[in-house]
Parts: structure tokens; C-alpha cells; sequence
């Protein structure tokens, strides 16, 4: 029921937009935040022999930012193609989370949903880059997330370009 | 009840026509609320008329109606009121994201607006010419032929950003042949859409007729890059006639008139003009790489892509000058966004071309009527590569005095003054502090260097007016320059 969702968040006076720096790792479909596609790497087949339907997609990995962090975005299926560097994306519903156990991303996940809504007139800084952060859990609140380290201030996957 | 009509040819992954944030939008929603073309008398009044009618008449399937005979003049007043929408509503969406059907039926509205003399219309036409080529455009030279006569007396201006933009589109590789359409198979009306490849004789008749009928109006409005245009198409046997008859002797004094801002935005679409803006005014030093290459992969890295590079250097020169506030901001400058472009021609008459518009200005520059602006980007591309980019320098620097030499060689010494008084401008108005980087520079090669020495060191007899306004025959020098800067 999206829209409870909405009103509880609207009542606890959480902001509906976040920026990317604001980012924190959560299990819950509740990213709502625009960025520009910087980089794509090449898309990565579906692992073989899933079991689930919906996990077997081509994946493809992209650098994202907005003017406050970078991070990295999660193409799924049809948006592989369907997004390219330079593209202004708005995100509605994402997660921001480890996913396949290991790597920190943001994605539209299965309610969620990415559009693109311009082209090249956005700015954006490369770092910090939110998905080269280590996090653990809030020793003052066993429901929240604090940063831990940073792994890396820029991309590891996607080299910055200056 | 069958989904609404669509305008545009976007995807899955763009928002849908009933979210705000889709530019078709504002005229779907004016749509669902008056969905009727025949409007009721009670729907006269709605403020979403006009959106609605537009809608309706962009996404009407069938053609037009045949003009009911004997009675044109009704069907002229009725018809631009239907239209009204696409004048008085909100920017259209953005052309290239037009339904191939949205097109055509743009391109029909227009010729109507046209024919029916709608105030505001122009604005609409010069931003279609912007888009050329495109699948269809050919109904803009038939709209524009139709109508000279009027637009000759009423909107001269649109007149002449018909002829600058076509005079582009036959330069070199410019006009490509289309993939046929993908998006409107069963539509006579798209399908019979011809497009300017197809008539390219209309369009050198169109430009020649335009050229010889109103000459003043069009050297007055284009200024000197209406020469440099005719240069570029001198191959064109109807062109060389036309030069031979009326404008050899004209050269000199067309040259005498600088490029207007809007005129070197013609040459250059829409998105391109926002792109490249957002680059000089919100872009800082060192962040530009991203940027450039994805302006790079949309509209160079296409057919006839990189042929458009002198008329966006062009643009970055004559039609768009930051102010103070705006080059003290950190963000990329005009002298380095050209000093990217000249690196990216691959092919030699290309960047040729591209360094001579980079210093076209140069060559007939007058203070008190040309802007320091227009000349500025070269002089602080050289300067400011001469020590990390040595090689950048040494090629504009060479391609000057090669320029000097040999752009027009009657007309030499007048063309030495301007450069020289150029130089002596960019100083005096505090540009460069001096020129010593130049002339000073162990980089640079001793050759040019010390050619640059002399060649500031000699003085400027005359008066500006005497040096450059001799009126001298140009029609060799052009076929001249052809071979001499634009070979291969």
C-alpha cells in the first residue's frame, strides 16, 4: 500500500527527496532522488539456472550522481538499454542496499521506477561516492545505519575522468 | 474507450503523458478535459482551448480536409485559430522527440500559419530550420518558396535564417540520406513526406533566388559569413554564377559586416545551443570531460556530425559572449571548449574550416564595429596552450599568417591592418596583458615567432575605413582559398 507509506512518511516530516550524500542503506523502497548517469560498464548476462524468474535479468552497473555524491546504480532488464551516460534519471521508490551479499547499490527494485526525465543540463561532483562506504549498524539505534569507513572517495569500478 | 493519442516517441522508462513531468503533458491533460476539435461555445472560453485544439491537430490521423473550393479565405481565418495552441501554449516538446506523425503534422501547421501570416509564427519556423535535416523537412522549402514574397516584406529576418541555414546544410556532407521511418508505417501523409536530400536543386534555387532578389537585405542581415558560406559551396555550378554576377565586387564590403548572435545560432539546433551553454555557464574547470564527450557521442560522433564543428565554434564566438561575472566564476571558457572542438576533427578540411572561423573576425576586424568578444577565444586559446600545448599555438599561429597570406590576395595589406589592429585591441582592452607569452615563448617555434615579431612590429598605414573597405575583385581569391585552406 504505497500510499500509507507516503502519508507516515509525509506525518514523520521525512522529506519525500534525498540526495545522493544522504543516502543510507536500508532494506525499504523508499529512494525518491534524480541523478545523471555518468558511466555504464557492459552488461552482465543472468546467472544461470536461478531459480527465480524475476532474478534472471541482464544486469548492468552504472556510475550516478547528483551535486552533492556519486554512486552506483543498478540497471535491470529493459533499463540496460534504455538509459546512457549523460541521461538525467529520476528514481522513485528505490533501494539502497548490498545486493547478491556483497556490493552497496542503488536500484529501482521490483516497485520501484526509473525515467528518464532530461539530458546533460545537471551538474554533479564524483565524490565521495556513497557506494564506497562501509556501514554498520547505530550502537545508539539498533534500526539505523552510521558510516564505518570510507573504502574508496572515488568509484572503484568506474576511474574518475579529469 | 481507446487509450489518448501520443505526441512523443519516448519509451517504458520515461515518464507517462499524465505526469507532470512529461513535456507532452500540459497539452494531454488540456486534451482529456476538452476532447472535442469542434468545440462547444461553452469550451470557447476555456483558458485549455488553445493546448486542446493543438493536441487534437497533431495527433489527428488523416489529412487535412481538401480546401473547400472558392472559398480559401474562410478556411485562412478558421484554421490558425485552431493552431493557436502551438503559439500561445507551452514550448512544444522538444523536436526530436516528436512521434514522426506529430512532425508531419507540425510541419503542415506551420506551412498554414504560414500562409495565413499568424503573428509569432517565425519564431516557430527559424527553430524547425535549426532541426534540418530531418525526416519530412522538405515542407519547409516549399513553405518558404510559397511565401517569399510576403516574408520578403514582412519578416525579412526569417527570410534570411532560411537562406544562412540551407547555405550550411549544402556545405559538405551536411545532407545525408534518411533511414526510412520506423514509427508511422500506414500514414500516406508521412510516407509521401519528402525530404530537403531529395530536393537539393529546390533548395540552391531557392538560396540563389533569395540571394540575387533581396542582396542588401541578406548581406545586411548574414554580414560576412554570408562569404564564407558562398566558399563553401562554390562548387555548385548555380553558386558560381551568382558570385561571378552579383557579388564578387561585394565581397569586401559584406566583409566589413560582423555575424549577429542570432544568425550563428541558425547553423546550430536547439539542443545543442542548451548544451553547450550549460557547458559555459554551470560547468567548472576540470569537470568539463564528462561533458564533452557526451556531447561528443550525440552530435558529432553522426553522420555529417563533425562537418558542424566550424558553425559551433562559429556560435561560441559570435553568439554567445559570458558576462564578467560569469568568466569569473571558475566555469569552462570559450577559448577551451573551441580548443576541445579543433582537437576533435579528425578530418583536415574540417578543422581547416574550423580555424577559419575561429579567426574569421580577425581578418576584417574594426574597433567600434566589431566585438572584442568575437576575437577574444583565439587570442587566449593561443596564449593560454602556448605552455602545455605548445603544438596548439604553433597551428594557430601558422594557420594566422597562412590566412593572411592567402585568404584574398588583393586585399592583403588590408587584411595584415585588421589582424595587426586586432592584436593591438585584445591588449588595450586588457584581454591579454601583452603579448610577450608570445613573442616572449621559447616553446613556440623561433619560425612563427619570429614572423609574429615583424609582423607587429610594422606599422598600420591608413585609417581602418581605407585599409578594409577597398572594394577588390574576391571571386578568384575564393576558389583560391578553397584550394589553399580547405584541400583534402
Amino acid at each position: 500500500m504505497p500510499n500509507t507509506k507516503v502519508s507516515q512518511a509525509d506525518t514523520a516530516g521525512v522529506s519525500r527527496t534525498v540526495k545522493l550524500k544522504d543516502l543510507v542503506p536500508a532494506p525499504t523502497n523508499t529512494v525518491n532522488t534524480t541523478f545523471i548517469v555518468l558511466d555504464k560498464a557492459a552488461p552482465r548476462p543472468p546467472p544461470p539456472h536461478h531459480p527465480q524468474a524475476r532474478e534472471a535479468a541482464t544486469t548492468c552497473l552504472a556510475l550516478v550522481a547528483d551535486e552533492t555524491a556519486a554512486a552506483h546504480f543498478l540497471l535491470w532488464g529493459g533499463e540496460c538499454g534504455a538509459f546512457e551516460p549523460g541521461d538525467i534519471v529520476r528514481l522513485t521508490g528505490g533501494v539502497f542496499s548490498c545486493h547478491r551479499g556483497s556490493s552497496l547499490v542503488l536500484r529501482a527494485g521490483r516497485r520501484g521506477r526509473a525515467e528518464k526525465v532530461g539530458e546533460f543540463t545537471m551538474r554533479f561532483v564524483e565524490t565521495p561516492n556513497v557506494s564506497e562506504v562501509r556501514w554498520r549498524t547505530d550502537p545508539g539505534d539498533p534500526q539505523g545505519m552510521v558510516q564505518e569507513a570510507v573504502l574508496s572517495p572515488y568509484s572503484r569500478v568506474f576511474k574518475p575522468m579529469r | 474507450m481507446p487509450p489518448p493519442p501520443r505526441l512523443l516517441a519516448v519509451g517504458d522508462h520515461h515518464p507517462p503523458p499524465t505526469s507532470a513531468s512529461s513535456p507532452e503533458h500540459p497539452f494531454l491533460s488540456a486534451h482529456l478535459l476538452l476532447p472535442s476539435p469542434s468545440p462547444s461555445p461553452a469550451d470557447l472560453a476555456s483558458p485549455h482551448l488553445p493546448l486542446a485544439l493543438a493536441f487534437s491537430f497533431l495527433t489527428h490521423p488523416s489529412p487535412l480536409p481538401a480546401q473547400p473550393p472558392r472559398d480559401p479565405p474562410r478556411r485562412r481565418r478558421s484554421l490558425p485559430r485552431l493552431l493557436l495552441g502551438l503559439l500561445l501554449g507551452p514550448p512544444l516538446p522538444p523536436f526530436p522527440l516528436l512521434l514522426t506523425h506529430s512532425r508531419t503534422r507540425l510541419l503542415l501547421a506551420v506551412s498554414e500559419l504560414a500562409r495565413a501570416a499568424a503573428p509569432g509564427f517565425p519564431p516557430l519556423v527559424v527553430s524547425l530550420l535549426r532541426c534540418v535535416p530531418f525526416h519530412g523537412d522538405a515542407r519547409l522549402i516549399d513553405l518558404l518558396s510559397e511565401n517569399a514574397c510576403s516574408l520578403a516584406d514582412e519578416e525579412p529576418q526569417l527570410l534570411v535564417a532560411a537562406v544562412f541555414a540551407f547555405l550550411r546544410l549544402l556545405a559538405k556532407n551536411r545532407l545525408t540520406p534518411f533511414p526510412s521511418i520506423a514509427d508511422c508505417k500506414d500514414c500516406e501523409e508521412c510516407n509521401n513526406a519528402k525530404n530537403l536530400e531529395e530536393c537539393r536543386e529546390k533548395l540552391v534555387s531557392f538560396c540563389c533566388a533569395i540571394l540575387r532578389d533581396h542582396f542588401d537585405v541578406c548581406s545586411s542581415l548574414i554580414g560576412r559569413d554570408l562569404v564564407r558560406s558562398l566558399h563553401d559551396v562554390m562548387l555548385v555550378p548555380e553558386f558560381q554564377i551568382l558570385w561571378k554576377e552579383s557579388m564578387w565586387n561585394r565581397a569586401a564590403d559584406i566583409c566589413r559586416v560582423g555575424m549577429p548572435g542570432w544568425c550563428a545560432a541558425v547553423a546550430i539546433s536547439p539542443e545543442m545551443e542548451t548544451q553547450l551553454l550549460f557547458m559555459m555557464n554551470n560547468v567548472k574547470w576540470g569537470d568539463q570531460k564528462r561533458y564533452q564527450l557526451w556531447f561528443a557521442r550525440k552530435h558529432l560522433m553522426v553522420p555529417g556530425g563533425e562537418e558542424r564543428i566550424p558553425d559551433i565554434i562559429r556560435f561560441i564566438c559570435c553568439g554567445y559572449h559570458p558576462t564578467n561575472e560569469v568568466m569569473q566564476s571558475g566555469v569552462i571558457a570559450r577559448w577551451a571548449v573551441i580548443g576541445w572542438l579543433l582537437t576533435s576533427c579528425s578530418k583536415a578540411y574540417v578543422q581547416a574550416n574550423a580555424k577559419l572561423v575561429l579567426f574569421y573576425d580577425w581578418l576584417f576586424f574594426e574597433e567600434g564595429r566589431d566585438s572584442v568578444m568575437n576575437i577574444e577565444p583565439a587570442i587566449l586559446l593561443m596564449v593560454n596552450s602556448v605552455s602545455q600545448y605548445t603544438e596548439i599555438t604553433n597551428m594557430l599561429l601558422e594557420f594566422l599568417f597562412l590566412l593572411i597570406e592567402n585568404y584574398d590576395l588583393r586585399r592583403k595589406e588590408a587584411i595584415a591592418q585588421c589582424v595587426r589592429r586586432a592584436f593591438g585591441v585584445l591588449v588595450k582592452k586588457g584581454v591579454v596583458l601583452s603579448l610577450e607569452p608570445l613573442t616572449g615563448s621559447e616553446k613556440l617555434s623561433p619560425l612563427l615567432r619570429h614572423k609574429l615579431v615583424t609582423f607587429l612590429s610594422m606599422s598600420c598605414p591608413g585609417t581602418p575605413e581605407e585599409a578594409c573597405g577597398k572594394t577588390v575583385d574576391e571571386v578568384s581569391k575564393g576558389t583560391e582559398l578553397k584550394k589553399g585552406v580547405c584541400s583534402n
